[in-house]
């Protein structure tokens, strides 16, 4: 049964063996990392094989899940301590603003909608046409919480993209942002430590074809 | 000496239009094109800064000399003016990419400081580069009227703009320590993008654009103090100021509001 299932729609499943740990580091031989994650059964049984032959601390079993961040940018009403009474909620609108997904082409249509929809209207729409140069996004402040950037879309990218799953290279990425934890960080004993697959998962967030993809569905 | 320049500058296209052809391989059809391009290209030049009586112009020309066999320039107004022609579209080609390099440069991405916008003095600077006010609203409580002139009040003072932002809170503020700012309105009616939150952005918006279009009518865009000095600041001066823009108001756009004047 794997770790935290049921937590969330499951991204991958993966096993390695650790050759060397530290208070920073922890080494993965890197052809000793496994992706499982085809292997887990609905009910989230997994049956592993024979540890890999390479004598080392431990194995290891990662398994990641999706889940909603619920980072608000605007908190609701009801989650704030309050000096004046405040009426139901009935909308979403009125339930605080959540920061939309950066990184996919939905994210990028929720704020639209939401402009076209609450803020913009034809006189402040011909202003911007006459006046404005630019759009600027001022400080996404979505990185106390979080330790690595994710959206659903990126394993099917990462694949297109880098010509490899990212499955048994996400205990890499973890914390990989700033972060407030202080957990020690995974690499490989690839000659580069396994930065060039971070390298490659921060092209893959970072391309342009992410936010318009040509061959994906929209994100 | 104009001519004279103009003649030298097309002598220097001649010479690099030269050195591309000297890369075709030798065949028997480049070599003629090339021989026939040699001769076009030296005669516009040549012929036009030779005087006209000057018969063996072959000889003397270190161009037409390296040409094997002999070369006949006849003046023909049909030949001459296709060789003007092309000389011309190439002239032509560069003035205009040259010009559309002007027009991207003037798009910018950011208007204060590498855009080619209006500048104004240093006397007295356009709306552009002005200093702009950060104004954060708590939330759409507040008095739309209130809002309107303080953001007028920026103007007299000399503001370039007013970036209106919804505050919130700053989303997160009770979870640092030490902060204990309680809400102070209902969010249920005063949430960003709520009705009441078009409607102070649409009165502010419309009240400044009342006031910068009265004022560019009455004052010219200027106020005056005192008989001899007449002063300029904010939104009359950017009325004033010479702006491509045909709209006296600023609109700038973030995350949480917009930015106005």
């Amino acid at each position: 049964m794997l770790p935290g299932w049921n937590s969330g729609a499951l991204v991958a499943a993966s096993t390695g063996l650790v050759l060397n740990a530290t208070a920073s580091t922890i080494t993965l031989s890197q052809t000793s990392l496994n992706d499982i994650t085809e292997s887990v059964d609905s009910n989230g049984h997994v049956r592993i094989k024979s540890p890999f032959n390479q004598t080392g601390i431990e194995n290891r079993l990662f398994a990641y899940y999706l889940k909603h961040a619920h980072y608000p940018e605007v908190q609701a009403q009801d989650s704030v301590m309050a000096a004046v009474p405040q009426s139901p909620i009935e909308t979403y609108e009125q339930n605080g603003s959540w920061v939309v997904d950066h990184f996919s082409a939905l994210g990028a249509q929720t704020l639209i909608d939401y402009w076209e929809n609450h803020l913009l209207d034809s006189s402040t729409i011909n202003l911007i046409k006459k006046v404005g140069n630019y759009i600027w996004e001022d400080s996404q402040e979505f990185i106390f919480f979080e330790n690595t950037f994710w959206t659903p879309k990126l394993p099917d990218t990462f694949s297109a993209n880098r010509g490899y799953s990212v499955n048994k290279y996400i205990p890499l990425l973890i914390n990989t942002l700033a972060s407030s934890t202080s957990s020690a960080l995974y690499v490989t004993d690839e000659p580069d430590s396994g930065s060039s697959h971070i390298a490659d998962y921060r092209q893959t967030v970072c391309l342009n074809r992410f936010f318009n993809p040509p061959d994906l569905d929209t994100c | 000496m104009a001519g004279a320049s103009g003649l030298n500058i097309l002598a220097q296209i001649a010479q690099r239009l030269r050195e591309i052809i000297r890369i075709f391989q030798p065949n028997p059809f480049l070599c003629s094109l090339k021989r026939k391009l040699a001769m076009w290209l030296a005669f516009v030049p040549r012929r036009f800064a030779s005087a006209p009586e000057q018969v063996d112009i072959q000889s003397k020309d270190p161009l037409l000399k390296r040409l094997k066999g002999p070369v006949y320039l006849h003046f023909m107004v049909a030949k001459s003016l296709c060789q003007i022609t092309v000389v011309c579209s190439i002239a032509l080609s560069l003035v205009v990419l040259t010009f559309q390099s002007q027009l991207i440069y003037a798009v910018g991405v950011n208007d204060q400081v590498n855009a080619n916008v209006d500048y104004g003095t240093f006397q007295s600077p356009s709306a552009n580069v002005r200093p702009r006010f950060r104004y954060w609203l708590p939330d759409a409580s507040v008095n739309s009227s209130q809002v309107a002139d303080d953001i007028r009040d920026a103007g007299r003072v000399g503001a370039g703009g007013v970036e209106l932002l919804g505050y919130y809170l700053y989303g997160d503020v009770q979870i640092y320590p030490g902060n204990y700012n309680l809400l102070q309105s209902d969010w249920t009616f005063n949430y960003f993008g709520s009705p009441a939150w078009s409607e102070i952005h649409f009165s502010v918006r419309d009240s400044v654009a009342l006031l910068t279009s009265r004022e560019r009518k009455s004052t010219n865009g200027c106020a005056t103090d005192s008989p001899r000095r007449r002063t300029c600041s904010g939104l009359g001066s950017w009325s004033k100021s010479r702006s491509r823009s045909s709209s006296s108001l600023r609109i700038r756009w973030s995350t949480l509001g917009s930015i106005f004047l």
